[in-house]
């Protein structure tokens, strides 16, 4: 095993509680709660004033697949939040842990150890969570189909189902997913960056220094639409404006036909076509940057 | 003879906190295959100046370990550089066997069999979580886990603070017996003075930043002499500028710094002094007892 691998393996066991053991608690929690709608019959009621609110029709539509896409920006969300987490976390989590002088008495620069850790939150845990996410969708699936041979309104939604479908979905999950965290990563290695810094206070700094240059800006130019605010936004939004811009029907309740929009053919290249790819490149930059800066300071660093 | 290599050289290390400088332009070597012992009080500047060492700080001065200046190279070096600084620095979250696979995966001079060869026979399971384990075994873990490592410097930094007396000696005698041998060198600080003094080569004392004392064990046997000064000498005895005085069940002892043999021998019985002592006298003459003659 190579020290790279390492160092990724000691992440994994570190910070495994948010990415392996919570995803299990909830799809548990989730599927403890359709049972108990199923058995209540409390969801023929709910999906059939959902679906006559949207002017669906009761049947043909894929519910399995339409549940799946919307528990994929789900399971985003939750990674996105749980690795900026672990980015304000694992760069101090040595300190904190008393465990510096040992990692300090390895053959391993301070920055190959700052880089591992970035590593780890861009492939291991993402990873995990795509683990997650098809678990999920296999549980889904199962439990759709059970609740479909107990309720007739559950039975005509999932009428439909196509697991062609399915499969681009997956392959279109996989790519935004890996987009929007390429897209995050100057924020997750300014929080880092932030943690190394001043380790626990790492969020609440985050907030208050983005807070206040965008405030500061708003004053100086008397407005909301500085170079500062309009960067900012892009760097938080621009991963689902681009999402709403190839997929109109995610902004406006349930697509009607989800396979048009999912299909990797379409998706895929209208998606990529969608992102600033040199807003993507200079973000990696100030994210090497900071991940530079917090292993010199960590460098500096002998103790708690 | 096979000539032996420095493994530390440091020429004129200095080292300031803001306007307080710990460490003032200080020397010292250590060669091949020896064991120092780096002595002095708290805030004397030894751990400063193992920080420097390891590369765990920056400095004035020159300081060479290897060939590589540590600072710089801190990484590269600790291929061959093994140290403890704080037992209780392993990480809490990993259980033994973790502990031990990622260690075999991240030192290239890690021995994993060697590491669960010195960890038999004693009360650790590799399926322990470390956090639960008592501070002994935390130690006799580390110390497992450093002396698998074939390194060419093992630097120990109040290894056994805070444990009992029954693991201080197995700590050092299993150093002795498993670990050194002339390819290797350690450096050892501690408090307990008496403790180490058997498996010691070489002795520094500093004191304030500054080296008071660097000699071989050898050396310090043949410059310093400890006398048990019968009563009928003790007024020539104190003619002779002892550096250290006290009274041991009635008993003038004396230590001398460069009296010869035959007049030591004069005055008294003579011994090498104790290490506790020679500090005592050399670290703080103002309460070497040296006053009671004047």
């Amino acid at each position: 095993m190579s020290a790279v691998m390492s160092l990724l393996k000691k992440e994994y066991i570190e910070h495994k509680a948010a990415f392996l053991y919570v995803p299990g608690i909830l799809i548990l929690l989730l599927l403890l709660a359709f049972s108990t709608a199923v058995w209540r019959n409390g969801a023929n009621l709910h999906l059939m004033n959902g679906a006559s609110e949207m002017g669906l029709p009761l049947g043909g539509i894929d519910i399995f697949n339409v549940l799946y896409a919307m528990s994929i920006l789900g399971w985003t969300a939750y990674l996105t939040l749980m690795l900026f987490f672990f980015f304000a976390s694992s760069f101090s989590s040595d300190r904190k842990n008393n465990a510096l002088l040992f990692w300090k008495s390895l053959p391993v620069s301070d920055l190959n150890i700052m880089g591992a850790k970035t590593l780890a939150g861009l492939t291991v845990f993402p990873i995990v969570i795509l683990i997650w996410s098809f678990v999920g969708a296999v549980v889904g699936f199962v439990a759709i189909s059970l609740a479909s041979l107990v309720s007739p309104v559950i039975g005509q939604l999932n009428s439909g189902i196509n697991i062609w479908t399915t499969l681009n979905l997956e392959v279109s999950a996989v790519i935004f997913m890996v987009v929007t965290l390429l897209w995050y990563t100057p924020l997750f290695a300014f929080v880092g960056f932030l943690g190394t810094l001043v380790r626990s206070w790492a969020v609440p700094s985050f907030i208050l220094i983005l807070v206040m240059l965008s405030g500061l800006e708003a004053i100086v130019v008397f407005g909301d639409d500085g170079p500062i605010s309009r960067l900012l936004d892009q760097r938080f939004n621009a991963p689902f404006k681009s999402l709403e811009s190839v997929m109109p029907g995610v902004g406006n309740g349930m697509p009607e036909s989800i396979h048009s929009i999912v299909s990797v053919g379409n998706f895929v290249p209208a998606y990529l076509a969608q992102l600033d790819w040199l807003g993507m490149v200079l973000g990696w930059l100030v994210a090497g940057l900071f991940i530079y800066l917090a292993s010199e300071y960590r460098r500096r660093r002998l103790a708690a | 003879m096979t000539a032996t290599r420095n493994i530390v050289e440091v020429k004129g290390l200095s080292k300031k906190f803001g306007a307080m400088e710990v460490l003032h332009d200080i020397d010292f070597s250590i060669p091949q295959g020896r064991i120092y012992g780096l002595i002095g009080h708290n805030g004397a500047g030894k751990t400063t100046a193992i920080n420097a060492l390891l590369g765990l700080t920056d400095y004035q001065g020159s300081v060479r370990v290897l060939g590589l200046e540590p600072y710089q190279n801190r990484a590269d070096l600790m291929r061959d550089v093994a140290f403890i600084s704080d037992v209780a620095s392993l990480p809490r979250f990993l259980k033994v066997s973790e502990l031990l696979d990622l260690l075999e995966g991240i030192h290239p001079n890690f021995s994993q069999s060697r590491a669960l060869e010195l960890l038999e026979g004693t009360d650790i399971r590799l399926g322990t979580t470390i956090k639960a384990l008592s501070k002994g075994m935390l130690a006799q873990l580390h110390l497992a886990t450093v002396m698998a490592i074939d390194a060419k410097l093992l630097v120990l930094d109040e290894p056994t603070l805070g444990l009992d007396i029954t693991f201080r000696k197995k700590f050092y005698r299993r150093l002795l017996e498993d670990y050194m041998n002339e390819d290797r060198s350690i450096l050892i600080t501690t408090h307990q003075v008496d403790e180490i003094e058997f498996l010691l080569s070489d002795l520094i004392f500093i004191r304030q930043g500054k080296i008071v004392l660097d000699a071989s064990m050898q050396d310090i046997a043949q410059r310093y002499v400890q006398v048990s000064v019968r009563e009928e000498n003790i007024e020539d005895a104190g003619k002779k500028n002892p550096i250290y005085l006290t009274k041991v069940l009635g008993q003038s002892i004396m230590i001398f710094d460069g009296l010869p043999e035959d007049e030591a021998g004069e005055l008294g019985t003579t011994a090498t002094p104790s290490v506790s002592d020679l500090f005592v006298a050399l670290m703080e003459p103002e309460s070497a007892g040296i006053g009671a003659l004047q």
